[in-house]
């Protein structure tokens, strides 16, 4: 039972994405682009991240950025259809825990979730 | 005249009262259907994501869903996020709502283009390989987007007979639209490559073959990356034809073994400086101790854009660095130039090495400035 | 004197006859070239070509001069375009604020000793930075020389066969490059020049360097304006377009052939229409070669920029537009009615000098005419007053039918925006209008020398909507250092 941040622009993947979350037992705030993530995710108390990396305002990559200059140190899943590998590797350089390319299998992404988050 | 005048503003003020009034009934209708077209799509996307979760298709669904093109996309967006188990649900869903069914025949309706182009492009998104024959039959269609289309369609689900076809399409229209039915081939993977290879080498046999639908299939033999390919290319290399030898080079840049690195370096010598330009980029995947050299004579040519692919690709193979530090010293000023873009590209001239500010006028500066300095000059 | 009024009110009629003749063909001719272009765009798998190699880099240019206020914001939204492969090349004009130093220091940006060909002539360039965080952006700071210069400079040390040109004020969508440079991969030998469409930032809501939401601006000035955009860069330049006749990119959005620009000498410093100038000399310099070529409009390659909110700034920017047309028309008259420059010299020129440059004149002729034949009884007052209306009434159906047109891009679709709009066709003939009209006519005849750049209050693409938040001093009159 944790509180995770989605955040993607489409509300396709936000709506699927959260209801699974849910659904497994998660509590969710969802956020429609990158500056919204941001002051989410600096409000606090939020376990864990999915984020997007092509979102306007700011890109998922720059979110983490700012987050980890901030301090602010929960992990962070990246959930993409970008395949270069300068975002991935960038990614992960800014802290990222993991990186999950779209298409993907929802019970996959479930489990990796689970997996990530701070035992309680 | 004065007896025509006040008519005119008559008519005149009449339009515009018209014209006014219609503006504003445009954009009124306009936000109504955005509104209910946004009403629409939150409710579908959540209706959507309880199915794939529950995996349930529930009875009452209403009979407006199969034909509203807002419930399509959102299909189309949940067939392209997900995958496996789940992928296959949304191709159950789209069979039990009948969708396909819906769409033909208003696919078959000539008028109006926007809403059959629009079906065409979700056919081709949703369809299964029932649908093949009828998309075969699109490629015949009177309207190159449909054509493009139904190509990526035939791809999408992987019809290979329609290869041909397509290819056969792609010689009777424009460069551009053969461009992107071509596109469409990348698409149907290396199961595509001997039916392209096959149909390529008859084309060219044949007394008036393609330029344009030959020099495609060569771009996109490279992109599907099949090695099974480079006899061809390395045909189409030593072609008489500009545009065929341009796209080889740059296709067996992604397909090439150690058979085309010969022709490749043969192709260095290429009188036409495009071939020249992406053959020596090519290269930079072939790489062996042969390669170097051939590629520094290069740093020479009389075309800019070749001394720069010549220079990038020496900064990718083993031991190139090497050959454009000592570059740097050739009395070619161009080639010691184009060492020097891109080993400073790469951050690696060393300090000894770093031009000095020549200014040879008053408003001329040939190169730049010295040192790279960590910190900001004092203004 | 009778007869010369008389033969002056019929000259008048007929210019307005042929003024509304003209634009309703072009409101016809870009309804045709919208429709086909929104077809494409919809069904043309235009995201494809992103994948693909047939997008060719880019590197957008932006001269900057005293842009302190915004230029981190505004550079930092144009690294989120959507594209491939491009780059940005920002040139510090010998800034007096310190534009260089946020520059650095935001994108930690390094000097290196990157060489380039000086190809066209420029001011002294001090040192070249470069950083590839988030995109590459290479910093060029070089002594102060003008707008021209400045592009120059950057075009230079710009490593792509493409250039875009624009300024440091401008938000660039983030379809932008997508939506013009697809005319560049359809017609690769072809095209060399894609102009497009600017539309006022002025009180749209911008966050992080997005457009969250478009609105019409609040003061009339502005609105204005926006209504004189979208007539030309709707209901105009896709028609001008679709004939080959585009006279000119606009300055806020142009991407040119790196070569062509370099071919024909690049800017012209100290012009006051210097994009203006640009476009017909590569029109030239290709009529001149015989070889086909062709410049195009994309309606859908948005930016939005800042216009002027203020009378006196609004009037020093048309003065200085109508300058370079003058100065234009003047350099590039053997164009007019010249078969030999194909679509331009028959058309496209000449609309130019009669419906741009003549029209003030011909427009003021008219509102004299009409009193003065009062004054002297040449003409029956009801007779003028119709005409008086039907002038009015034309004026505001071309209006209605570039807003039409403008319904495509789906804006402004909130009831009291509607509103404004339409009251907004009719007041503009009410003395806004006519207001510009006053500034033209004294830019043909005289006034003072107003050769400034950078005259306008920067409130930085961040802080639009916004009260400055200190007051902005006004920047004073550059004269390019010789």
């Amino acid at each position: 039972m944790a509180r995770i941040l989605v955040a993607d622009d489409a509300a396709t993947v936000r709506m699927l994405v959260s209801r699974h979350l849910r659904a497994a037992g998660h509590e969710v705030i969802e956020a429609e682009d990158g500056a919204a993530a941001y002051e989410a995710g600096m409000k606090g108390d939020i376990d864990l991240a999915l984020l997007d990396q092509l979102m306007p305002a700011m890109l998922g990559t720059e979110v983490i950025a700012k987050w980890r200059e901030a301090g602010v140190a929960f992990p962070v899943l990246v959930l993409t259809a970008v395949d270069d590998d300068d975002t991935v590797v960038r990614s992960f350089e800014l802290g990222a825990a993991d990186y999950v390319r779209k298409p993907f299998n929802m019970s996959e992404l479930t489990a990796r979730v689970n997996g990530r988050l701070p035992a309680k | 005249m004065s007896g025509t005048l006040p008519w005119v503003t008559v008519v005149l003020a009449a339009s515009t009262v018209i014209a006014a009034l219609s503006l504003l009934s445009i954009k009124m209708a306009h936000r109504i259907i955005l509104n209910s077209r946004g009403v629409r799509t939150a409710h579908y996307v959540a209706a959507v994501a309880e199915m794939i979760g529950r995996r349930y298709i529930p009875t009452d669904t209403p009979k407006g869903w199969r034909t509203d093109p807002v419930f399509h996309d959102i299909l189309i967006d949940y067939r392209r996020l997900v995958e496996g188990e789940d992928g296959r649900f949304i191709d159950r869903m789209v069979e039990e709502f009948g969708i396909v069914d819906a769409l033909i025949p208003r696919i078959r309706r000539i008028f109006p283009q926007t809403s059959r182009l629009q079906a065409v492009s979700t056919l081709v998104e949703l369809a299964d390989h029932s649908a093949a024959p009828f998309l075969r039959s699109l490629l015949d269609d009177r309207n190159d987007y449909v054509q493009t289309h139904a190509a990526h369609g035939l791809a999408r689900i992987h019809d290979l007979t329609a290869v041909p076809l397509i290819l056969d399409l792609s010689t009777r229209v424009r460069p551009w639209e053969a461009a992107r039915l071509t596109d469409s081939l990348i698409a149907f993977g290396t199961d595509a490559v001997p039916l392209i290879n096959e149909w390529v080498a008859d084309e060219m046999a044949s007394p008036r073959p393609s330029m344009e639908a030959v020099t495609q299939s060569a771009r996109v033999l490279g992109f599907i990356g099949d090695i099974s390919a480079e006899p061809l290319l390395i045909r189409l290399l030593s072609s008489p034809n500009l545009e065929w030898r341009v796209a080889a080079a740059s296709a067996l840049g992604r397909v090439g073994t150690d058979e085309a690195r010969t022709a490749l370096l043969t192709a260095l010598a290429d009188n036409a400086w495009e071939v020249r330009a992406r053959a020596v980029r090519a290269l930079a995947t072939l790489a062996d101790e042969t390669v170097g050299p051939a590629v520094v004579a290069l740093l020479s040519d009389t075309e800019w854009w070749v001394r720069q692919n010549a220079a990038e690709t020496l900064g990718e193979i083993p031991g190139g660095v090497a050959h454009l530090l000592e570059a740097l010293d050739s009395p070619d000023k161009f080639a010691a130039d184009s060492a020097l873009n891109q080993l400073a590209e790469m951050r690696k001239l060393p300090p000894g090495r770093l031009p000095v500010l020549v200014r040879e006028r008053p408003h001329e500066v040939a190169i730049i400035i010295p040192e790279p300095v960590e910190t900001r000059p004092s203004s | 004197m009778r007869t010369a009024i008389n033969v002056i009110s019929i000259a008048v009629l007929i210019y307005f006859v042929a003024t509304q003749l003209h634009m309703l063909a072009l409101a016809i001719l870009s309804a045709r070239a919208l429709y086909k272009q929104r077809m494409f765009e919809r069904f043309g798998r235009v995201q494809d070509m992103l994948g693909s190699d047939l997008s060719p880099p880019v590197s957008i240019v932006v001269p900057a001069y005293n842009e302190s206020v915004g230029i981190v914001e505004s550079i930092r939204s144009m690294a989120m375009v959507t594209y491939p492969k491009f780059e940005i090349v920002v040139v510090n004009d010998g800034s007096k604020d310190d534009t260089l130093d946020k520059m650095i220091e935001h994108f930690k940006m390094l000097a290196v000793p990157m060489p380039f060909r000086p190809s066209i002539k420029t001011a002294e360039v001090r040192q070249v930075y470069h950083t590839k965080v988030p995109v590459s952006i290479t910093l060029v700071d070089k002594a102060n020389g003008g707008r021209a210069d400045a592009l120059n400079a950057g075009i230079n040390v710009a490593r792509y066969p493409y250039v875009m040109l624009t300024d440091a004020d401008v938000l660039i969508d983030g379809d932008a490059l997508v939506n013009s440079m697809r005319y560049v991969a359809e017609d690769r030998t072809r095209t060399v020049g894609v102009g497009g469409n600017v539309r006022p930032l002025n009180g749209c809501t911008v966050r992080h360097g997005h457009i969250v939401d478009a609105k019409v601006p609040t003061g009339w000035l502005e609105r204005l304006q926006m209504l004189e955009y979208i007539r030309s860069f709707v209901g105009a330049r896709p028609g001008w377009s679709s004939i080959n006749s585009l006279v000119f990119l606009s300055g806020a959005f142009g991407i040119y052939l790196r070569q062509a620009v370099v071919d024909v000498g690049g800017l012209t410093s100290g012009h006051m229409g210097e994009d203006m100038d640009l476009s017909m000399r590569i029109h030239r310099h290709y009529r001149r070669l015989k070889k086909p070529y062709r410049m195009v409009y994309a309606p859908s390659a948005v930016v939005w920029t800042e216009v002027p909110s203020t009378r006196t700034v609004l009037r020093r920017q048309r003065i200085r537009w109508h300058r370079g047309l003058m100065r234009a028309i003047w350099d590039f008259r053997s164009s007019l009615f010249n078969p030999r420059h194909g679509p331009i010299g028959m058309f496209g020129w000449p609309a130019m000098f009669f419906f741009e440059f003549l029209a003030p004149i011909i427009e003021f002729l008219g509102y004299l005419v009409v009193p003065v034949s009062f004054l002297f009884g040449g003409i029956n007052p009801y007779l003028a007053l119709l005409l008086l209306m039907i002038a009015f009434l034309a004026g505001a159906f071309t209006s209605l039918l570039a807003l039409f047109l403008d319904e495509r891009f789906g804006y402004f679709n909130k009831p009291l925006e509607a509103l404004t709009l339409l009251s907004l066709v009719f007041v503009e003939n009410m003395g806004l209008r006519q207001q510009t009209v006053w500034w033209r006519i004294r830019a043909i005849f005289g006034g003072n020398s107003t050769k400034q750049w950078g005259d306008m209050e920067r409130r930085g693409v961040a802080n639009l909507g916004a009260k400055p938040a200190q007051p902005v001093t006004p920047i004073k009159p550059v004269q390019p250092e010789t």
